[in-house]
């Protein structure tokens, strides 16, 4: 083999390993995965699915045996969701393992609140789950048809919007290691519903900015993995939305 | 009432997956003032 067969052989470096082909398959390979907007949304319908499993598991467990049958599950899945948002969000690549761990997780607590809250008040989660699907759609056809346009200010103002509901409900928490609340978060008053309302409506907003990421992603042809991440950011904000709704109707309800 | 709910989240779920199969409109794709977001 002279010295000229030898480069296109095995490249410039002398390790039969590291031939000519190696980088272009490997170019091949990252052009196949790619993520894409029907990927996304597929992985959006696994975790909903997954939610649903779990939720349905604990919601049945609270009406066959009680609410004290489901406090480690709605407890555990509190807790083990927020580990596993907390590791999708800093380790991205990870996310088509711990997204889908979050979901399941998830959907312990969310079933076990939502028994809790159909005891109390029946129809309202059917109530709160329509109105969230609803609520879905209706965003998803003012992003897509350009009705709502998020930009750089849209998204300052809802940043300082959910990161002041988030300064409140920790000031709560800690209030409530002392015995007290801040009123209007669980006050079923007109300024407790408005409060609600506000909150409703800045967790749809964040939609707008799931949608946005994931639009663009496809878009720019991000890496597969960034399909789960885009698909938990929306998993983050639906439950969120949920769960303000569910609020908002038990404090209408009980007036 | 129940019934009429979950006939509406029965449409609602095909609808919104079908809606969020489609490609955004250019009038928010093509924006100057659209958030450049980082996908790494």
């Amino acid at each position: 083999m002279n010295s000229k067969q030898a480069l296109q052989t095995f490249g410039r470096s002398g390790n039969p390993m590291f031939s000519s082909k190696t980088f272009s398959e490997t170019v091949i390979e990252g052009q196949i995965e790619q993520m894409t907007l029907q990927g996304t949304v597929n992985k959006v319908g696994i975790s909903l699915l997954l939610v649903l499993l779990t939720a349905s598991f604990t919601w049945n467990q609270y009406f066959l045996y009680g609410a004290s049958a489901i406090t480690g599950y709605l407890w555990g899945g509190m807790i083990v969701g927020f580990i596993f948002a907390m590791i999708t969000i800093f380790k991205k690549t990870w996310a088509g393992v711990t997204a889908p761990a979050y979901a399941i997780a998830k959907g312990f607590a969310l079933g076990g609140i939502s028994a809790m809250y159909e005891a109390q008040f029946g129809g309202i989660t059917i109530q709160a789950v329509t109105l969230t699907f609803g609520t879905l759609f209706s965003l998803l056809f003012a992003y897509k048809t350009g009705i709502i346009k998020p930009d750089e200010n849209f998204r300052l103002m809802l940043f300082a919007a959910t990161f002041g509901i988030f300064i409140t409900y920790i000031v709560n928490l800690i209030m409530g290691f002392f015995g007290a609340s801040i009123g209007f978060i669980h006050s079923n008053g007109t300024f407790g519903i408005l409060f609600s309302l506000a909150v409703v409506a800045i967790a749809a907003l964040n939609l707008v900015l799931d949608f946005d990421y994931i639009e663009q992603g496809a878009e720019q042809r991000a890496p597969k993995y960034l399909e789960w991440y885009g698909a938990f950011s929306l998993m983050v904000t639906l439950i969120w939305l949920y769960l303000e709704i569910l609020r908002l109707l038990s404090k209408i309800r009980s007036r | 009432m129940d019934t009429i709910l979950l006939i509406i989240l029965v449409l609602l779920i095909p609808a919104t997956y079908l809606l969020f199969n489609l490609r955004a409109g250019k009038k928010q794709t093509e924006r100057s003032n659209r958030i450049k977001w980082k996908h790494k």
